[in-house]
């Protein structure tokens, strides 16, 4: 021991020592991980969705069968190109443009409605546009294009083709007006959370889904943003399940294991929707309505690009 | 369920200082080569190296996923999302610091015992030797100043890492997602807890190399 600690008492021969043992701690843990290696699906989604429902469904999945699943959080574009590679193999997202851009391209094979939410239009409580006073998504849009014209208010957009962003370029298609390059339309490029706390310190409207607003709203990070207008039967926010094609040949071997996913998701990951999110208006599960919100999807997958 | 907050600080500890050793041993090779260089053709490298310190990690992390993800050329190694990526990818972030901070400390050395080793009329390679003998101290700076980069990069780790929940998630990537969430609070606390590790290791390190160096 003596000679051991005569010998490291030269400092480059401790330096050496040290690091002859990093090098040997990284390469048992790179072993270890190695031989503990096993089958699992790596799966995406959109991170305000996997703490709205998905999470749950997926907990279940696992406890209900021996499939592991790691999640990676990502927004839609980041989803799809992953999808793309490989590097995931199905996906829960909610960009109905970017979702038909992929299918066409062929990187999905199978994709299906498996929840949705409805949209609000949220704003300052002192409301300049008098938006409580909408009868329809467009005539609240035409108040606060008037509005942002006098100076009177500002709109929040998330600019990034996700759904909320779809929804708003159709509805201000429809109104006729084009709020593009005006200084009271404000874009973010960030997801639901963030252009929602924006949009609270800025104190401007943003098209929202419930079930983002009811979440923050139970947690007191918004104060001042209120529902200003809101109708329970449209527009809706769609959820959608992605599988990746089965020509992609880094999830060729998982196919059976995705499968059985896309099952869950379908059939007993309906009813976990159902319990845990839809009494508090979160999130609503797509049992029953597929048709509906098939065709919902389809119209609003022609808006984008 | 959300993995426990000490198996988030353990593996940040574990990728940050794998990944600053490499930096570090390449970082010391590198430089010794440069040493050995015309003083011209060392400074134009050097140079290269300078510029790479202020590259952005997440272009590091988009290059390192392009090499692992499943069609890229290391596809089938099946590193991608996996703590060994990390390494890589944060090494590639350190290493140009670790040369560039190595560099002129190293060169001084080298000159000084250079024009010794020539006096007496010893080959040039004992030169290199005494260098290492007695760089230590200036080593042990390299690798803090690779832990420290390493310890607080987010493009990277969640990009070739991906934050998977009991996997891959380190202590950036939870900051981040807590952010995206809103919950700047759970953030601020989490980037607190880093930056006590860091500088607590960084103080135990530096405390470690003096009494190396005393001992000699």
């Amino acid at each position: 021991m003596a000679k051991v600690y005569r010998w490291l008492a030269k400092p480059y021969r401790a330096l050496l020592a040290l690091v002859a043992l990093g090098l040997l701690v990284f390469l048992v843990t790179a072993l270890w991980w190695g031989a503990q290696r096993h089958e699992y699906i790596t799966i995406g989604s959109g991170i305000k969705l996997y703490n709205l429902g998905v999470k749950d469904v997926i907990e279940g999945f696992k406890n209900s069968s021996n499939v592991d699943i790691r999640v990676i959080l990502r927004n839609t574009g980041d989803l799809m190109r992953l999808l793309s590679d490989g590097s995931i193999c199905f996906a829960f997202t909610a960009s109905p443009y970017l979702e038909s851009l992929y299918l066409s391209k062929g990187v999905i094979e199978w994709h299906g409605v498996f929840a949705y939410s409805y949209l609000i239009v949220a704003g300052p409580s002192d409301d300049p546009a008098n938006v409580s006073g909408a009868r329809s998504l467009m005539d609240a849009f035409k108040r606060i294009y008037m509005a942002g014209e006098e100076g009177k208010a500002r709109f929040i957009s998330r600019g990034d083709l996700s759904a909320e962003h779809v929804r708003e370029m159709l509805t201000w298609n429809l109104t006729g007006f084009d709020p593009r390059g005006r200084a009271w339309y404000i874009r973010t490029a960030q997801g639901p959370v963030q252009t929602a706390l924006i949009a609270e310190n800025m104190r401007a409207y943003l098209l929202m889904d419930e079930g983002t607003y009811i979440a923050l709203n139970v947690q007191d990070k918004i104060r001042d943003l209120k529902i200003l207008y809101a109708n329970s039967s449209d527009p809706l926010n769609l959820f959608v399940a992605s599988m990746v094609s089965s020509k992609n040949d880094a999830c060729k071997s998982l196919r059976a294991f995705i499968l059985e996913l896309r099952e869950y998701v379908m059939g007993p990951g309906q009813a976990i929707i159902e319990e845990k999110y839809s009494p508090q208006g979160l999130l609503y599960p797509a049992k029953g309505k597929e048709r509906e919100l098939r065709e919902a999807w389809e119209s609003l997958s022609k808006i984008g690009g | 369920m959300p993995e426990p907050l000490h198996a988030v600080i353990l593996r940040s500890i574990y990728v940050s200082s794998m990944a600053a050793l490499l930096a570090f041993i390449v970082g010391s090779f590198i430089v010794i080569i440069l040493l050995r260089m015309p003083a011209r053709v060392s400074r134009n490298v050097l140079s290269v190296f300078e510029g790479l310190v202020g590259i952005p990690p997440i272009v590091v992390g988009v290059f390192v996923y392009m090499l692992v993800y499943p069609g890229g050329p290391l596809g089938p190694l099946k590193l991608l999302y996996t703590p060994t990526a990390m390494i890589i990818g944060e090494f590639l972030v350190a290493l140009p610091l670790a040369v560039a901070f190595t560099y002129r400390p190293l060169e001084s050395l080298w000159r000084e015992l250079a024009e010794l080793v020539e006096s007496l009329g010893a080959p040039r390679f004992k030169a290199v030797l005494l260098v290492l003998r007695e760089s230590p101290p200036i080593l042990l700076t390299t690798y803090i100043i690779s832990f420290s980069r390493s310890i607080g990069e987010l493009g990277v780790a969640l990009i070739v890492g991906g934050g998977i929940d009991g996997v891959t998630n380190v202590m950036t990537t939870a900051i981040a997602l807590e952010t995206s969430l809103g919950n700047y609070e759970v953030a601020l606390k989490l980037g607190i807890v880093l930056v006590s590790i860091a500088v607590s290791l960084i103080i135990a390190l530096r405390l470690a190399g003096a009494k190396i160096v005393e001992a000699v």
